[in-house]
C-alpha cells in the first residue's frame, strides 16, 4: 500500500464528538473512499489505519482512534488522546448543541493533550443543508479564533472528507516524524525508535 | 484478502509467534554467549530489589543491549527479519517470565514490594470492590443495543467467549501474552457487533467492553495493565493492541468512577439492586469469616470473597470458570508448582527444563508439555497436573470450536477446528479469520442460519 515514497510518517489521530454526529461514518467514508476494493469486514472497527498522499513524494499514515461520544464516557477521553498527534472534533451542522460540545472537546484538547496537537473541526452532515442550524461563518470564525482547521463534510456523500484528512496531514510535522518512522518491515529496526519505555512512547 | 491485510493495522503476528523455536535457537551452541549474558543479567537483576522505574529501565537497557548482540551471533545472525522478530519477542517473553515474581505486583513477595507495586495492589483492591459492588449491572443499564440485549445465541456466545478470553489474562506471565488476551477479547466483541449488524464504532464497543469487564471481573486488572504498559516493548504498544489496551483502561476507570448518574436506570431499581448487592456481600463476608482459612496474601479476604462470589454466580455464566473447578484449580496450582520446581533448577540454567516450564505456564497452558524434566520429586505431582491441564486445553479447543460454530454456522466444524489449530487457539485471530472467510464466501445473512450443518456430518 504505502509504496515507499521519499517521505513517510505515521501519526495518531483521535476522533472526538457526540454520539450522533457521524464521526465513525466520517472515518469509514475516509477509509472506504481511498480503496477500490473496500471490504465490508473492516467496517466494524473503532481502530483503523489509512494513508493519504500529501504530495507525490509524501505519504502520511493515520492511525485513527475512535472514542465513545456518549456523555457518560467523556471522562475517558484522555486515555485515547494521550500521545495523539492530531484530532478531528466533529459536530453536526443540524444540531447547534453539538457544536458546543465540540468546543468543549477543543478546549480540553488544547489544555491537556500534546502541545503540538493539530486539531480540525468538522461540521458533518453537509448533505442535510435544509436542516442546518449552525452557520458556516459562525463555525469558521470560531475555528479561526481557536486556531483550528475547519471543514464542513458529508460522510454520506463523501464531500470534503478526503480534504479534511489531507488538510491535517499537511499541518503535521512530517519531517520530524519521518526520521523516526521508516517504512521498513515492521519491528526490525535495531536502533529502537523510542528508548523511553513509558506509556505509549511512540509518535504515531 | 490481500487488500484487507494491507489495510488492517499491522497484525500482531504475521506468522504465529513460536516461543519454542526461539528457545531452540538460544540453546544452539553458537548462541552460548547470548545465554551467558542472559543468565548473568537475570542473576544480577534478582540480587536486589528495584523500584519500578528502575526495573523498567534496566530491562529495557538489557534488551537494547542484547538484540544487536543477537543479531551478530549465530544462529540469530542468519535469520530473516521476520524470524529475528520472533527471537526478539521470545527474548522479551523469556526474560519477563523469569522475572515475573519480581515485576508483576501481585506475584511479588510482600517483603520485596516497592511503593509503586503496593499502589498497584491497592488499586487492584479498589477495583475488585467496585466490580463486586456493580456486579448486578446489566446491558440495558449501559444502553447496549437491543440486538445484543435480546441476545440471540450468537450474542450470548460471543459475550461468553469474550469473557473467557479476558479471564485468561492471569494465566500468562509474559506481557505479550497478557496483551493478546485483551486483544482477543476485544476482537471477539467486534466480531459480535459485526455479526449482529451493529456499527463497529467506539460508541457501540465501549459499553460492551465495560459489561464484559464487570461480568468477568478478573483479578489484578490494574496490576496487569500496569505490567503490560511497563514491560511490553513500547513499539508493540501502538496500533490496534494499544487501542484495546486504552479502551480497557477506559472501561476500568469508568467502573472506578461509576455512580448512579452513569447508568440508565430508575431510582427505584437502582436502590433495590444496590441494597441487594450490599446485603449479599455482607452475607458472604459473614460466611467467609466462619470459614476463614489462613492465607498468605494480605488482601486474601477480599480475593477469597471475590472468588467465592464468582463461583456462586458462575453457574449462569458460560465461562471457563464454570467448566470444571478442579481443572481450574489445578491450572492455578501449576504456577506455584512450577515456581518451586524452577527454584530447584535455577542453578542449572537448563534450557530444556525452562523451555518446557515456560511454554507450559505462559502460553498455551499445556500443549507442548510432554514433560521431559529430569526425574525429581515434583515430577509425580507435575505429570498428573499437566495431564489434567492437557485435558483442559483439549476441552478449551472443543468449546472454542463450538462457540465459533454457533457464531459462524456457515462454516463447518472441521473448517473451524482447522482455523483454531492454525491460529493456535487464539480466539481473536480465529474470529478474524472466520469473518473474512464468511465475507468472501457468502452473501447470505449469517446469524439466523440453523446451526451445525457440519460438512463431515460429525457431531460435536
Amino acid at each position: 500500500m504505502t509504496t515507499p515514497s521519499t517521505r513517510y510518517a505515521q501519526f495518531k489521530l483521535v476522533l472526538l464528538g457526540e454520539s450522533a454526529v457521524g464521526k465513525s461514518s466520517l472515518v469509514h467514508r475516509f477509509v472506504k473512499d481511498s480503496f477500490d476494493e473496500y471490504r465490508e469486514s473492516t467496517i466494524g472497527a473503532a481502530f483503523l489505519t489509512q494513508t493519504v498522499n500529501v504530495d507525490e513524494n509524501t505519504t502520511v499514515k493515520f492511525e485513527i482512534w475512535d472514542t465513545a461520544g456518549q456523555e457518560r464516557y467523556k471522562s475517558l477521553a484522555p486515555m485515547y488522546y494521550r500521545n495523539a498527534n492530531c484530532a478531528v472534533v466533529v459536530y453536526d451542522i443540524t444540531q447547534a448543541a453539538s457544536l458546543d460540545r465540540a468546543k468543549a472537546w477543543v478546549k480540553e484538547l488544547q489544555r491537556q493533550a500534546n502541545e503540538s496537537i493539530v486539531i480540525a473541526l468538522a461540521g458533518n452532515k453537509l448533505d442535510l443543508e435544509s436542516d442546518r442550524e449552525v452557520d458556516t461563518s459562525v463555525a469558521q470564525s470560531y475555528a479561526d479564533e481557536a486556531g483550528l482547521l475547519f471543514y464542513e463534510t458529508s460522510a454520506k456523500s463523501g464531500e470534503n472528507v478526503l480534504e479534511l484528512f489531507t488538510g491535517i496531514a499537511k499541518k503535521l510535522p512530517i519531517d520530524a516524524a519521518a526520521s523516526r518512522h521508516r517504512p521498513v518491515p515492521k519491528g526490525v529496526d535495531l536502533s529502537k525508535p523510542s528508548p523511553s519505555s513509558g506509556s505509549g512512547a511512540c509518535n504515531c | 484478502m490481500e487488500t484487507e491485510r494491507q489495510r488492517l493495522p499491522e497484525p500482531e503476528d504475521e506468522k504465529p509467534f513460536d516461543f519454542q523455536r526461539f528457545l531452540d535457537q538460544l540453546r544452539h551452541k553458537s548462541a552460548d554467549s547470548i545465554a551467558r549474558y542472559l543468565r548473568s543479567f537475570l542473576a544480577e537483576f534478582s540480587r536486589s530489589t528495584w523500584p519500578v522505574g528502575d526495573q523498567v529501565r534496566i530491562i529495557n537497557d538489557f534488551l537494547n543491549f542484547i538484540y544487536p548482540k543477537m543479531r551478530q551471533t549465530k544462529p540469530f545472525s542468519t535469520l530473516s527479519d521476520a524470524e529475528f522478530d520472533n527471537a526478539k519477542e521470545g527474548m522479551e517473553k523469556l526474560i519477563m517470565s523469569r522475572l515475573y515474581t519480581q515485576t508483576f505486583s501481585p506475584a511479588i513477595a510482600p517483603s520485596k514490594l516497592d511503593p509503586s507495586h503496593e499502589e498497584d495492589l491497592l488499586r487492584d483492591k479498589i477495583i475488585d470492590e467496585k466490580l463486586l459492588l456493580w456486579s448486578w449491572i446489566k446491558g440495558e443499564h449501559l444502553d447496549l443495543d437491543k440486538e445484543i440485549l435480546n441476545s440471540s445465541t450468537i450474542g450470548k456466545r460471543f459475550i461468553g467467549l469474550a469473557k473467557k478470553e479476558l479471564a485468561k489474562i492471569n494465566n500468562y506471565r509474559a506481557p505479550r501474552d497478557k496483551l493478546i488476551c485483551i486483544l482477543n477479547c476485544c476482537k471477539v466483541i467486534f466480531g459480535m457487533l459485526r455479526q449482529l449488524k451493529i456499527e463497529g464504532s467506539a460508541d457501540k464497543f465501549l459499553p460492551v467492553l465495560i459489561l464484559i469487564v464487570i461480568r468477568t471481573a478478573p483479578e489484578h486488572l490494574n496490576s496487569n495493565i500496569q505490567y503490560i504498559m511497563r514491560f511490553r516493548s513500547p513499539d508493540r504498544l501502538n496500533g490496534e493492541a494499544g487501542y484495546y489496551l486504552s479502551s480497557l483502561q477506559g472501561a476500568i476507570s469508568f467502573i472506578e468512577a461509576l455512580d448512579r448518574s452513569s447508568l440508565t436506570i430508575s431510582d427505584e431499581d437502582y436502590e433495590k439492586n444496590v441494597e441487594q448487592c450490599v446485603a449479599k456481600l455482607a452475607e458472604r463476608d459473614k460466611r467467609y469469616h466462619n470459614h476463614t482459612r489462613s492465607r498468605k496474601s494480605s488482601n486474601a479476604s477480599l480475593s477469597d470473597l471475590k472468588s467465592r462470589s464468582r463461583n456462586n454466580s458462575s453457574a449462569s455464566l458460560p465461562s471457563a470458570r464454570s467448566l470444571t473447578p478442579t481443572l481450574l484449580d489445578s491450572a492455578a496450582n501449576i504456577s506455584s508448582l512450577v515456581t518451586s520446581f524452577k527454584s530447584m533448577t535455577t542453578k542449572l540454567w537448563d534450557f530444556d527444563t525452562s523451555s518446557a516450564i515456560n511454554t507450559t505456564t505462559d502460553h498455551y497452558p499445556s500443549s507442548r508439555t510432554t514433560p521431559k524434566q529430569p526425574a525429581m520429586s515434583e515430577e509425580q505431582e507435575l505429570t498428573p497436573t499437566m495431564l489434567r491441564i492437557h485435558e483442559l486445553e483439549q476441552e478449551e479447543h472443543k468449546q472454542a470450536t463450538i462457540s465459533l460454530q454457533e457464531m459462524f454456522p456457515v462454516l463447518s466444524e472441521s473448517t473451524i477446528s482447522d482455523i483454531l489449530v492454525q491460529k493456535q487457539d487464539r480466539i481473536g485471530e480465529a474470529v478474524d479469520a472466520c469473518l473474512s472467510l464468511v465475507a468472501t464466501s457468502s452473501q447470505e445473512p449469517l446469524q439466523e442460519r440453523a446451526s451445525t450443518p457440519s460438512r463431515d456430518g460429525q457431531g460435536i
